[in-house]
């Protein structure tokens, strides 16, 4: 019989899980993208993220592949560069965002690319997004343009729009794709849960070596 | 995380299953040992064709080899009969699998287009019999999963005589605890016998559990975060799973439970009556089930067919050999559902133109309600469950408004008044909220020096607040960096225990100042410190910088020109505004007010030094200050604080300067050596190994001393009190220099007793005679 020794169809699922950090310049909508990503919403108006923001989803992937990411959406403004490290250090996946009208925006995305491929972790799985495709007519950079130093930076690449969700929710499916679970280790960093008293085992976000004393 | 969507998974099964109705033949008959011979189509056939067709077999040989052999011989007998039995339906069903235990035989058959949808298929035995242990009594079990549900199915045959009872019941326990399946069968169903209806196909294996069937297949079940979190299925715990771990669990075979206390007589009689009401009164396997002692997990459909035991073979009647045993309904089938409507029966009923054996078969007709899993719907309400706890988990992050995220502190002055201003965070959230200020990326502290918060961490309930003081403040620890050009500025983190961060900026102007300064860099500073600063102007070139800070020139010119004569210099306290001034002007360069700080300046010049005179001036002075109290507004004034307290003040601004060298004149490096030495030559000696500029600090001041001294005649008392205040702060060790002169007075001791070594003559000081000397001057 053809179907002697063969797996069940539905294999055992697996669930991973993530660190993704979200970096760009200030305004060019990484809040929005999460915000887009994880409650489906979207703000016109929205106050610009002085700090780290933390949100969690999970993405279910076709072949039982589960992975939820736990995101830090960090601040835009120069002043705050200095603190990226605290959030894209244990990362696994990046999500270095520009604004399609703003051609400064892509040679900051850039220069994050830079520090990302030089001091995170050498593993960490990139994407370049440009965001605000529903603002075209005042588009600055050109799709290809991005796309070619995507493709050459090794960088996974969408143009997205938080506002009309085109792209986003394809983004980051693909980096979920794209993250390497056949060499994980099961228990790298390997965190314990902390809301179990709530009821319910939800998993602590990360915490920095520099400040994990809670 | 698991456990809870196993749980919403279970709640929400209907969602993603689909309820299919299977119809079920169940056979059982004990044949007594016979071979095969009679044509067993009336007790095989039904209307319908089945989806599925359990038979078993008791008794299928008597003979003593049986307990020994494993012979199939027999089986493949029956086998072949019952393919007969089913004629052209035969070629529709495919034997999936048999199990036989001596003279028991359970064999399942499932039309063909059902193979592939057959699934785990698992057989067990129990022998219960002579020693509890043999095979001639016992069970034979099959289990396996259709679609989504699991099915088992139990052939038995219990202890006969009417008088067994208890002994049926306890093989009816012993087969229920003894036949177990693995939750994860490492080994395969022992391949079947080609069965002539059918090739038979290899049953695929997989992993099955009590649990929910989809829980086997794609539902992430252990957690473990960061990276791969688990994977189900993998090995676990070997536990067994019992008959009754299944969804649907039908139960046939010889019970040989008989009808007790009636005579045969009266059996007929009321079974000519068809009264089946009085007859199962006393079917023992009915008192059984009522009593809750055997079989009471287990339904029976209504019995309306004869006994099925014993008759005479080849007839239709009743046993009439020497035993006479009374007719009994010792053949049954029972079924049990997890669901209280999973098993229905359509027909029970025995076929007694079967004559070869003592017994007749029985047969059941069921339909079954069997889940089938829709993979695609099952991934949808999956999705929607991790969503929800996503949700919830998003919901229930810890939330807060910051109420301000820059702080401008204006000016900040060295030792100015502590600048305090407020930030209020407010529990915005669901949920208690802990938070606590944290380090920057690879620092160690929450903040610089010249900050402090309070508190950096509590925790807020939700709707309620918390006012954190932001205080700014510089003092000699925080100021060396701020002049040496560092800004007040700083980032401070607010981190939400399990959730997000936030960032407040902190900002101020500082204004340098020449306290607080390496002397090093003191003497390259073109121009005084606030000046070079506003200028932005940069550092002489090493080669080009001046032998002693301006700053400790000024202070020591004014106290060798106005406070010589004063005999407790280094022994009053100074007025505080007088010794900002003072600090201000050396900052600025600024000349020194001498109407701010001389009691009379014209006469105190003239008039020097005549401490005598100093006595009668007093009064004076303290009239005139009087008066002129009223016109200073602006600058600050020493109004009655008493005499020459601008030079005191100029003194003690001497001291907290030297107090505040962040490396003092004597550096921590030689603080040892140097409290420990014991010779005049030695205490020279060490001046070769401090830097030059500090050397030539160190030599000013013990000039000044000198001439303090030459200028007081000698006064011993007076001697000592200046190497003591000018030793303590131009030698300091390392650690809190106040714990440690508490904790070694000596510390202090020494520390003058060096500086002793500079402040006076050879002749007047031979190592530890000084004081005696001293005395002997006076």
């Amino acid at each position: 019989m053809s179907n002697s020794n063969r797996q069940h169809p539905q294999a055992p699922g697996k669930l991973y899980q993530f660190k993704l950090v979200l970096l760009g310049e200030a305004a060019v909508g990484k809040s929005s993208l999460v915000l887009r990503f994880v409650k489906d919403q979207f703000d016109d108006y929205r106050e610009s993220t002085i700090g780290a923001a933390f949100l969690t989803q999970t993405i279910h992937l076709d072949d039982n592949t589960t992975v939820k990411f736990e995101i830090w959406d960090t601040a835009g403004q120069e002043r705050y560069k200095s603190l990226a490290p605290m959030y894209y250090r244990n990362a696994n996946c990046a999500v270095v965002v520009y604004d399609i009208t703003q051609a400064s925006s892509l040679e900051k995305a850039k220069s994050w690319v830079k520090e990302l491929q030089r001091q995170a972790d050498p593993n960490i799985v990139i994407a370049l997004a440009g965001n605000k495709t529903d603002l075209s007519s005042r588009r600055a950079i050109e799709r290809e343009d991005a796309q070619a130093y995507a493709h050459d930076a090794g960088l996974l690449f969408f143009e997205t729009s938080a506002k009309t969700a085109a792209n986003v929710n394809e983004l980051f499916t693909s980096i979920a794709r794209k993250m390497p679970l056949d060499q994980l280790a099961p228990n790298s960093r390997l965190r314990g849960s902390l809301l179990n008293n709530k009821g319910v085992d939800l998993t602590n976000p990360p915490q920095n070596n520099n400040y994990c004393a809670c | 995380m698991s456990d809870y969507v196993t749980k919403r998974m279970l709640d929400r099964e209907a969602e993603f299953t689909e309820q299919k109705t299977i119809s079920v033949f169940v056979g059982t008959w004990n044949v007594n040992g016979k071979f095969a011979s009679d044509a067993l189509d009336t007790w095989l056939m039904c209307e319908a064709e089945p989806d599925i067709y359990a038979i078993g077999f008791q008794e299928l040989d008597l003979s003593a080899e049986a307990f020994i052999l494993n012979d199939n011989t027999r089986e493949e007998d029956w086998t072949r009969a019952v393919a007969r039995g089913l004629g052209d339906r035969a070629t529709n069903y495919w034997k999936i699998v048999s199990k036989q235990l001596v003279g028991l035989l359970l064999m399942v058959f499932v039309r063909k287009e059902h193979v592939t949808i057959v699934k785990d298929v698992q057989t067990d035995s129990a022998g219960v019999g002579i020693m509890g242990m043999m095979g001639n009594k016992g069970g034979v079990s099959v289990r396996m999963r259709f679609h989504d549900s699991t099915i088992c199915f139990v052939n038995c045959h219990l202890a006969a005589d009417d008088t067994q009872v208890l002994r049926r019941n306890q093989d009816y326990l012993e087969i229920c605890r003894r036949i177990t399946f693995p939750i994860n069968p490492s080994y395969s169903v022992p391949s079947s016998p080609v069965s002539p209806i059918t090739p038979i196909p290899t049953s695929p294996i997989s992993a099955t559990a009590a649990s929910p069937n989809w829980l086997q297949n794609n539902i992430p079940i252990a957690v473990n975060i960061g990276g791969m979190i688990g994977i189900s299925g993998g090995p676990a715990p070997e536990k067994a799973l019992t008959i009754f771990d299944s969804d649907r669990l039908i139960w046939m075979g010889d019970l040989n439970y008989r009808i007790e206390a009636l005579p045969l007589a009266e059996i007929k009689d009321l079974w000519e009556k068809r009264d089946f009401d009085v007859l199962l009164k006393f079917d023992q396997l009915s008192i059984q089930r009522t009593n809750k002692w055997a079989f009471d997990e287990f339904e029976e459909g209504q019995i309306t067919f004869p006994p099925t035991y014993k008759y005479d073979v080849r007839t239709n009647n009743w046993d009439s050999s020497e035993k006479k045993r009374a007719p009994a309904w010792t053949d049954r089938i029972l079924w049990r559902s997890k669901d209280s409507d999973g098993i229905k029966q359509l027909a029970y009923r025995s076929h007694i133109d079967i004559t070869q054996s003592d017994h007749k078969p029985v047969s059941a007709i069921f339909t079954m309600k069997i889940k089938k899993i829709l993979p695609y719907k099952q991934n949808e309400v999956y999705i929607s469950i991790v969503r929800e706890l996503d949700k919830f988990e998003n919901d229930n992050l810890p939330d807060a408004n910051v109420s301000c995220s820059v702080f401008d502190y204006g000016e900040i002055k060295y030792l100015g008044a502590p600048q305090t201003k407020s930030v209020t965070i407010e529990n915005t959230g669901h949920v208690i909220l802990k938070f606590k200020f944290v380090p920057k990326f690879d620092e160690q502290h929450i903040c610089q020096p010249w900050l402090t918060i309070e508190p950096s961490q509590g925790f807020i309930v939700p709707g309620e607040g918390e006012t954190i003081k932001l205080t700014v403040a510089v003092d000699n620890v925080s100021a060396p960096a701020l002049n040496a050009g560092e800004k007040i500025e700083d980032i401070l983190i607010i981190h939400l225990e399990n959730g997000k961060d936030f960032f407040i900026s902190i900002h101020g102007k500082y204004v340098p100042t020449c306290f607080a300064n390496n002397l090093e860099r003191l003497v390259r500073l073109p121009k005084p410190i606030k000046l070079a600063h506003d200028e932005n102007l940069s550092l002489l070139p090493i080669g080009h910088q001046i032998s002693v800070p301006k700053e400790i020139w000024r202070i020591l010119n004014f106290i060798s020109q106005y406070g010589k004569n004063v005999n407790d210099l280094f022994t009053v306290t100074g007025d505080q505004s007088l010794i900002t001034y003072i600090r201000e002007c050396l900052d600025t360069g600024e000349e020194f007010d001498l109407s701010l700080l001389l009691d009379d300046p014209q006469k105190k010049q003239e008039s020097l030094p005549t401490p005598l005179e100093d006595d009668d001036k007093t009064i004076v002075e303290l009239d005139k200050h009087s008066t002129d109290l009223s016109t200073l507004t602006e600058k600050p004034s020493h109004g009655s604080l008493g005499d020459n307290i601008g030079v005191h003040s100029m003194a003690e601004v001497l001291i907290r300067f030297l107090q505040s060298l962040p490396e003092p004149v004597i550096p921590f490096h030689l603080y040892d050596q140097c409290i420990n030495i014991k010779s005049r030559l030695a205490a020279h000696e060490v001046l070769e190994l401090i830097p030059s500029v500090h050397a030539n600090v160190f030599i000013y001041i013990t000039s000044l001393l000198q001439e303090v001294i030459n200028h007081n005649k000698k006064d011993i008392g007076r001697i000592e009190t200046l190497a003591f205040v000018l030793g303590s702060v131009m030698l300091r060790s390392k650690t809190n220099d106040r714990l440690r002169m508490e904790l070694h007075a000596s510390q202090a001791q020494k520390k003058k007793e060096f500086l002793l070594y500079f402040i006076t003559n050879e002749l007047e000081l031979e190592d530890d005679e000084v004081e005696d000397n001293f005395s002997a001057d006076l």
